[in-house]
C-alpha cells in the first residue's frame, strides 16, 4: 500500500502543543537505543514522531508505545540530540486517544506502569494532564 | 611596509602557507605554540582515502620549511599582542627565551581545531572505562601497536559531539564518517581476527575517492555498518555491551565489545576566541574564525591583512587545509609586495 503524504494529520496538534515542527528529528533513534522500557513498545520514540510525519495517525494512537512511554521516565527526552519533548509528544497523543474514544493499551504493562496507573498518590506525581 | 608575513600554527595549513610564501619570494615568521610542526596531521597514522603513510607525509613537508632560509620557525611561541593595520603590523612574541617585537605586512591565522573530549557524554563510559577511547587516542594506539588483538569486536561510534544540539555541536565535524572506516580498516589489518562494527546516522563521504574508501570497508573488511545512533555504553565483568536501535529494522540491538571507539567532534582550537579579540577579528557562534564571505573570499578574516587557512575556520580535512594555506599565502603576498 503506498502512503498519500499530507500535512493535516494529528501532527498539527502535537506540533502545536510542543511549540516545535517534527520535522526537527533527525531520526537518529538514540531514544530508541537507549530506552529501559524498549521491549514492551510497539513503535520506539523515533518511529512515532516519523509515523506522524508520514500521517499515519490512526497506527499511532492504537500503538502500545503512546500509553507507556514518558511516564515518569525522562531517558530518551534527556538524551534526544535534537531536544524533541517526547514526554509532551506521548501527553498529548494520550490526550487525543483518549478524545477519539481509543481504549487505553496495557497489554503487557511493566510494574512500574502498573503502579503508576493504579495508585493515585503516584499517579499525580508521574504524570501532569 | 613590511614584506613579512606571520604565520600562526605550525600544522598542516600554517606549513603549506609558509611554504608557498617563500617559493613566491616572500619572508615568514612561522610560530608554533607546541615544541614541534606538524599540528593534528603529526599525531596521525595512516591518511585517508588513500592509506597514506602520515608521519611520513608530515615529515617531509615539516623539513621543506625548516631548511627554507626565508622562514623563521618559532616553536613554543604565542602571540601576546597585535596592533597596526595591513602593510603594518606591530606585533609581540612570546617565545622560551622572552618577548620579542616584530613587524609584519600580513598574518594568517592556522591555529588548526582541538577533538572534543567527549566528558559529557557519561553514557558512553568515557573515562570510566579505559576501554573506550577516542578516534585520537586509537591513533595512537594504533601507533604504538597497541590494538587490541586475537578474537576481538570493536564498535565505532560516530557523531559523539557533532549534530547533537543537546551535548555537542549542531554542526557536523565532516570528517568523522571517512576516518573511522580509515579506523575500521586500519584495525582489521592490524588484526585480521577483529571483527568491526559503525553505528552510524548518514555516511557522509563528501570528497574524491571517500565513498569507494567507505564501500572498501563494507565490501573489502567486511566491516558492518548499522544505522543507529549509540545510546548507552555499558560495561560490566571487563566487556562492553553497547545499546542502539537498528533504525533500518526498527530493533534494539546490543554488541558485545572489548574496544568502543568514538569519534568526538572537531572544535575550535583551545583559545581563538583570546586570539581572534588579539588580532581584533572575528569568530563565529563556535569560536571558529569566520571569514567574511563564505564562497568566494573563504580566507579573508574581517580585518584587511589578516588572512585564515585550515581547520581554525571549520571542520575540514587534510586536502582542504593544504588548499587553503596556499590561496592565504597568495592574498598574503598581494599585501606584503
Amino acid at each position: 500500500m503506498r502512503l498519500r503524504i499530507h500535512e493535516n494529520g494529528i501532527r498539527t496538534i502535537v506540533e502545536e502543543s510542543i511549540q516545535k515542527s517534527l520535522t526537527a528529528c533527525l531520526q537518529c533513534s538514540k531514544c530508541g537505543g537507549g530506552c529501559a522500557h524498549v521491549d514492551e513498545f510497539d513503535l520506539s520514540p523515533r518511529q512515532v514522531i516519523e509515523y506522524l510525519l508520514d500521517c499515519l495517525d490512526e497506527q499511532v494512537l492504537d500503538s502500545r508505545t503512546i500509553w507507556l512511554c514518558g511516564k515518569n521516565c525522562t531517558e530518551c527526552e534527556v538524551i534526544c540530540p535534537v531536544g524533541l519533548p517526547l514526554n509532551g509528544i506521548m501527553v498529548t497523543l494520550r490526550e487525543e486517544a483518549t478524545r477519539r474514544g481509543v481504549e487505553p493499551k496495557y497489554e503487557q504493562p511493566s510494574l512500574i506502569y502498573h503502579k503508576f496507573e493504579h495508585c493515585s498518590k503516584h499517579r499525580r506525581e508521574g504524570e501532569e494532564g | 611596509m613590511s614584506k613579512k608575513t606571520l604565520v600562526i600554527g605550525g600544522g598542516i595549513a600554517g606549513i603549506t602557507a609558509a611554504q608557498k610564501i617563500a617559493q613566491n619570494g616572500g619572508d615568514v615568521i612561522l610560530i608554533e605554540k607546541e615544541d614541534a610542526l606538524g599540528g593534528n596531521f603529526a599525531k596521525l597514522t595512516y591518511t585517508f582515502p588513500v592509506l597514506g603513510d602520515a608521519k611520513a607525509l608530515v615529515s617531509q613537508e615539516v623539513q621543506k620549511v625548516q631548511t627554507t632560509p626565508s622562514i623563521e620557525i618559532l616553536t613554543n611561541t604565542t602571540l601576546t599582542a597585535c596592533q597596526g593595520s595591513v602593510g603594518d603590523f606591530s606585533v609581540e612574541l612570546k617565545t622560551l627565551s622572552g618577548t620579542r617585537q616584530e613587524i609584519v605586512g600580513a598574518i594568517i591565522v592556522a591555529a588548526g581545531f582541538h577533538y572534543m573530549e567527549p566528558t559529557a557524554y557519561t553514557e558512553y563510559s568515557y573515562g570510566r572505562s579505559p576501554k573506550v577511547v577516542t578516534s585520537l587516542e586509537f591513533e595512537k594506539m594504533a601507533a604504538e601497536n597497541r590494538l587490541p588483538q586475537g578474537n576481538v569486536r570493536v564498535v565505532f561510534v560516530h557523531c559523539v559531539g557533532s549534530r547533537d544540539k543537546a551535548k555537542g555541536y549542531v554542526y557536523c565535524s565532516k570528517i568523522c564518517c571517512s576516518y573511522s572506516a580509515k579506523h575500521a580498516i586500519m584495525m582489521k589489518k592490524a588484526n585480521p581476527q577483529s571483527k568491526s562494527y559503525v553505528f552510524y546516522i548518514d555516511i557522509r563521504a563528501l570528497g574524491k575517492g571517500y565513498e569507494e574508501f567507505i564501500r572498501s570497508a563494507m565490501e573489502e573488511h567486511n566491516v558492518r555498518y548499522i544505522r543507529g545512533r549509540v545510546a548507552k555504553v555499558l560495561e560490566s565483568e571487563g566487556k562492553l555491551l553497547v545499546r542502539a536501535e537498528d533504525s533500518l529494522m526498527g530493533n534494539p540491538v546490543e554488541v558485545e565489545a572489548d574496544l568502543v571507539v568514538l569519534a568526538s567532534a572537531m572544535e575550535p582550537p583551545v583559545g581563538s576566541r583570546d586570539l581572534a579579540a588579539m588580532l581584533g577579528i572575528a569568530t563565529d557562534e563556535y569560536g571558529f574564525f569566520q571569514d567574511v564571505e563564505s564562497n568566494v573570499r573563504p580566507c579573508h578574516s574581517s580585518k584587511p591583512g589578516i588572512f585564515l587557512a585550515g581547520s581554525c575556520t571549520q571542520p575540514m580535512e587534510i586536502a582542504s587545509a593544504v588548499a587553503m594555506g596556499g590561496l592565504s599565502a597568495s592574498e598574503a603576498l598581494a599585501v606584503t609586495r
